[in-house]
C-alpha cells in the first residue's frame, strides 16, 4: 500500500530539510546560542499547541514548557543526534507531560477553534462551505469514539504534518508500519461510524461536479 | 500499489502532504496522477475532505508570551558552552574553545537579535487585517517603485508603486491568502486543491491558477480583471459572488457592497505593468494623483487651474516625468519645474 518507494518525490528538498535541521542541532548542541533561539522560535508554538492536547491547567502547561527548554539548554551538550528537531522535541516533551497526568490521555476538543476549512475549487466554494460545518462535527464525534493512542497519532500525522517513520520516534514503535496500520484501522472504524459524513462529503461531491458541467 | 479507496488516500503520507503542505514537486505529482487516474477523482476528494477537517485544540500564541517564556528560560539558565571545553578529553588544546567572555558575548547578541527579530515581528503584525495570522511574506512598495515578487507557493506578483502585497498560508490552512492594497498583478501557481484567496476590504478573490489583475486605488470602486483561467469575486456583506471569465471584470461598489460584471480592455488595465501610462478621460486631481504615485514625486499647482474642464486622454510609454509634462503642459497649458522629487505646474 506504500506508494512512496516508486516515485522519487521525496527526494532533494526533504533531504536537504534533514540535513539543515540536523546541522542547527549540532550547532546546538556545540554551544550556539543563536541556534537555540532558531529552534525556540521555530517550535514554541508547535510544543504550547501539543501540550495543550494533555489535560492540564494553562499554569502546569507553561511551567512544563520552560522548564523543558532549561533542561534542554542544560543537556545541550549530552543530547543525542537527530535529523528531526520537530520529532526529537515532541518525543521529549511527550515524556514530559504523561509523567505529569496519571490519566496519560490525549484529550477530545469539540469544535475548537480552528483555521482549517473546506474550499475544493472556487465554483463549490459556496457550496461547500454549508455542508463543511456537519463534516467537521461528525468527524469530530468520530474522533472521542477513538483510543487515546488513536487520537494522538492522527494529531501527529494530520495536524503536525509527521511521517510514519517521525511518529514510530516519538511513540518508541519498532517499524513505521506499526503506526501506519494503527492509523488505518482508525481511519477506517472512523469513516465506518459515520455514514453520514460520507453521505454529505457525496453530496458535496457530485454537487460541486455538476456546478463544473454546467 | 496506488491508493484506490478512500482510507488509502487518507493514510498515504505523500497525498497527505499534498493536502496539507505541498512542494511543487509533490503537487505536480498529484495533479498528474488525478489526470491520468480521473477514476480516483472522487475518493482523493473525500479524502482531502477528511484530512482537514481534523480538529484538535489549538491557540494562536503571541509572540509576547513567546518572548516572555524565552526571556525566562534564558535568565534562568546558564549561557551555552562549547563542547570542547571540558567533556572531550581528547582535545587537550584549549585554543578550540573559544574564551569565556566571548561566548557571554555572543550569548548577549543572540539574546539582542532575539528581541530585535520578535519587535519586528510585533510592529508588521499592527496593522494586519488579521493580527493572529503568521505572515509568511511582505512586499510594499513607496511610490515611482515597481517590483515582481515570488510568493512562498511560487505565485508571481506584479506590484505596482505604491502598494503592498502580504501573504499567508501555512501547514495547516489548506489555503493561501494575501492581502493587497493599491494594485498588482497576479499569475497564480497552480493548485487545485489549495485555493488563492485575495482580500480586498469586504471582497475576497478566490483563484485557482490564475492570471488577473486587482485594482484598489479608487477606494469606491475595486476592479478584479481576469487574464486568464477562473476567479470568483464574492462580497461578504451581501454575500454575493460573481464568477469571472477571461476578459471579464469586477467591479465592487463600496456604497451598496454591489458587484457587477463589465468586460474590459486588456491593454488600458495592463498597461502599468508594460510601463505604459495612461489617461482615459482623467480629471486634474486623478492625473496628478497617478503621476505622483508613478514618478514618486510631489506635486504642487500654482496658478489658476479648471478641473472640472480637464477629461485628459493620453498614453506615454516608458517616459521620463520631463516628457510626460512637457507634452501634457503643451495640451493643457501649464509650465513646470522638477527639482528633485518636487514638482511645481505653473498655470496662467
Amino acid at each position: 500500500m506504500n506508494i512512496n518507494q516508486d516515485k522519487n518525490y521525496n527526494t532533494h528538498s526533504a533531504q536537504i530539510a534533514s540535513v539543515d535541521e540536523s546541522l542547527l542541532w549540532s550547532r546546538f548542541k556545540n554551544g550556539d546560542e543563536s541556534a537555540f533561539i532558531k529552534i525556540y522560535k521555530t517550535y514554541f508554538k508547535v510544543l504550547y499547541n501539543y501540550c495543550l492536547q494533555f489535560d492540564a491547567p494553562k499554569e502546569v502547561i507553561e511551567d512544563s514548557i520552560q522548564d523543558f527548554f532549561i533542561q534542554l539548554r542544560e543537556k545541550h551538550k549530552n543530547l543525542s543526534d537527530t535529523d528531526n528537531i520537530k520529532a526529537y522535541l515532541l518525543k521529549s516533551i511527550r515524556r514530559r507531560m504523561l509523567s505529569l497526568n496519571s490519566k496519560q490521555k490525549f484529550k477530545v476538543e469539540y469544535g475548537g477553534h480552528s483555521n482549517l476549512s473546506v474550499v475544493p475549487s472556487a465554483e463549490d466554494r459556496l457550496i461547500q462551505s454549508q455542508t463543511s460545518k456537519s463534516i467537521k462535527t461528525q468527524i469530530d464525534k468520530g474522533l472521542s469514539r477513538l483510543s487515546s493512542k488513536q487520537r494522538e497519532v492522527i494529531y501527529y500525522f494530520y495536524f503536525e504534518d509527521l511521517s510514519y517513520a517521525a511518529i514510530q520516534q516519538i511513540l518508541g514503535y519498532s517499524s513505521p508500519k506499526i503506526v501506519r496500520n494503527l492509523l488505518y484501522k482508525a481511519i477506517n472504524s472512523l469513516r465506518k461510524t459515520n455514514i453520514i459524513t460520507g453521505s454529505v462529503v457525496l453530496l458535496a461531491v457530485l454537487m460541486s461536479l455538476f456546478s463544473l458541467i454546467t | 500499489m496506488y491508493p484506490n479507496n478512500i482510507d488509502d488516500f487518507v493514510t498515504d503520507e505523500h497525498f497527505k502532504k499534498w493536502v496539507l503542505n505541498p512542494t511543487d514537486e509533490i503537487e505536480e505529482y498529484w495533479s498528474d496522477f488525478l489526470e491520468n487516474n480521473p477514476k480516483s477523482k472522487k475518493a482523493a476528494s473525500e479524502a482531502r475532505n477528511m484530512i482537514i477537517n481534523f480538529h484538535f485544540t489549538s491557540e494562536d500564541v503571541s509572540e509576547k508570551y513567546e518572548d516572555r517564556i524565552l526571556a525566562n528560560v534564558l535568565q534562568k539558565s546558564n549561557p551555552l558552552e562549547g563542547v570542547h571545553h571540558k567533556t572531550s578529553p581528547k582535545s587537550g588544546k584549549t585554543s578550540l574553545s573559544r574564551p569565556r567572555f566571548q561566548q557571554n558575548w555572543t550569548w548577549a547578541i543572540a539574546a539582542a537579535i532575539a528581541i530585535i527579530v520578535a519587535s519586528v515581528f510585533v510592529f508588521t503584525s499592527v496593522d494586519s487585517n488579521d493580527e493572529n495570522a503568521p505572515i509568511s511574506f511582505m512586499k510594499q512598495n513607496p511610490d515611482g517603485i515597481k517590483t515582481t515578487v515570488k510568493l512562498p507557493d511560487g505565485s508571481i506578483v506584479n506590484l505596482n508603486a505604491h502598494s503592498m502585497v502580504k501573504y499567508t498560508g501555512g501547514a495547516q490552512s489548506g489555503e493561501r491568502r494575501v492581502i493587497i492594497s493599491g494594485e498588482a498583478y497576479f499569475e497564480v501557481a497552480k493548485n487545485k486543491l489549495r485555493p488563492f484567496i485575495i482580500q480586498v476590504g469586504a471582497v475576497e478573490v478566490t483563484a485557482l491558477g490564475t492570471a488577473f489583475n486587482v485594482n484598489t486605488f479608487n477606494p469606491e470602486k475595486l476592479e478584479i480583471s481576469l487574464i486568464e483561467g477562473k476567479v470568483m469575486v464574492e462580497s461578504r456583506s451581501l454575500e454575493k459572488a460573481v464568477l469571472l471569465l477571461p476578459g471579464e471584470q469586477a467591479t465592487y461598489d463600496q456604497d451598496n457592497g454591489d458587484i457587477s460584471k463589465t468586460n474590459f480592455d486588456k491593454n488600458e488595465v495592463l498597461a502599468w505593468k508594460k510601463k505604459v501610462l495612461v489617461f482615459k478621460r482623467s480629471t486634474y486631481p486623478e492625473v496628478i494623483e497617478k503621476l505622483q504615485r508613478w514618478y514618486g514625486v510631489k506635486i504642487k499647482t500654482h496658478g489658476n487651474v479648471q478641473p472640472d474642464k480637464w477629461a485628459y486622454t493620453s498614453e506615454f510609454e516608458d517616459q521620463s516625468l520631463e516628457n510626460v509634462l512637457t507634452l501634457m503642459g503643451f495640451s493643457q497649458g501649464f509650465t513646470f519645474e522638477i527639482n528633485k522629487k518636487n514638482v511645481e505646474l505653473k498655470f496662467d
